[in-house]
């Protein structure tokens, strides 16, 4: 690009006068605090409440569910063995015979 | 945003981990293995905390058991076949098929009533809680049989045939 071109010439002569922003610094500075310590730690710290709660909301409620499946299992468990012992006794049901005749 | 996500995977881990350890604690493993493996002697030992003399001798009362479930299986089977042959070739004949039905009926009962003997004699075997325990469960399940079929089986499970 030589230094003839429009475009050169105009940036050259091309001039910037902004209105002044009373609040610039204010801003900057603003925006400055908002992130100042916004490490790992420190977001932690604040909503430590919280998410102790929710964990602590999350793993009794997990724990309750899952107690609850293992129960629920545990009872069908033992009604099909209970049940496959019952069939193997009783000659009514290896007989077919259900209950048809009471 | 990144961190939220993070404590929210957290927070799924935790949840796995809680629910994995709740199901550990309300599931019987052992009785899971049993079930699984269709292995009855192992819950029958286990549910009712059997010695192994109480073992062997429960073992040795349903061998001797299988052969009378054998004879009544057989009379049952034979009652209900003349049954339905009656139906089939003299459905008019009320006063022979309700015969038929009454001798089915009582086989029915000879078979009620022997398998409750030998649930008495199994539980006689047992400590004394566990007898009366065991009595409780399968009592209703034997007489509930004759109303409603056999109570709880698992129709998904093949039908065993004969476990004599």
């Amino acid at each position: 690009m030589k230094a003839t071109d429009p475009l050169i010439r105009t940036l050259q002569v091309w001039r910037v006068s902004p209105p002044p922003d009373a609040t610039f610094r204010a801003e900057v500075w603003k925006r400055i605090e908002k992130h100042r310590g916004a490490t790992w730690r420190n977001w932690m710290r604040a909503p430590i409440l919280g998410v102790s709660a929710a964990l602590f909301a999350t793993v009794v409620l997990a724990g309750w569910i899952g107690h609850a499946v293992g129960r629920a299992q545990m009872r069908n468990d033992r009604e099909i063995l209970l049940a496959t012992y019952t069939a193997s006794l009783d000659a009514r049901v290896q007989s077919g015979l259900g209950g048809e005749n009471r | 945003m990144r961190r939220g996500a993070v404590v929210a995977i957290l927070l799924v881990v935790a949840a796995a981990f809680a629910g994995a350890l709740g199901y550990r604690s309300g599931c019987d493993t052992q009785l899971r293995a049993a079930a699984r493996q269709g292995d009855v002697s192992a819950w029958l030992r286990r549910e009712f905390h059997l010695t192994g003399s109480q073992f062997a001798a429960i073992e040795k009362l349903h061998r001797d058991y299988s052969a009378v479930c054998e004879e009544h299986c057989r009379a049952i089977r034979e009652s209900k076949r003349e049954r339905d042959a009656l139906r089939a070739v003299h459905p008019s004949d009320t006063a022979a098929l309700s015969a038929a039905e009454r001798r089915l009926a009582e086989r029915s009962a000879e078979c009620e009533s022997s398998l409750l003997r030998h649930l008495d004699a199994v539980a006689g075997e047992m400590a004394p809680e566990d007898g009366r325990r065991y009595l409780e469960l399968m009592r209703p399940r034997v007489a509930a049989y004759g109303h409603a079929g056999a109570p709880g089986l698992d129709l998904e499970s093949p039908q065993p045939e004969h476990a004599h």
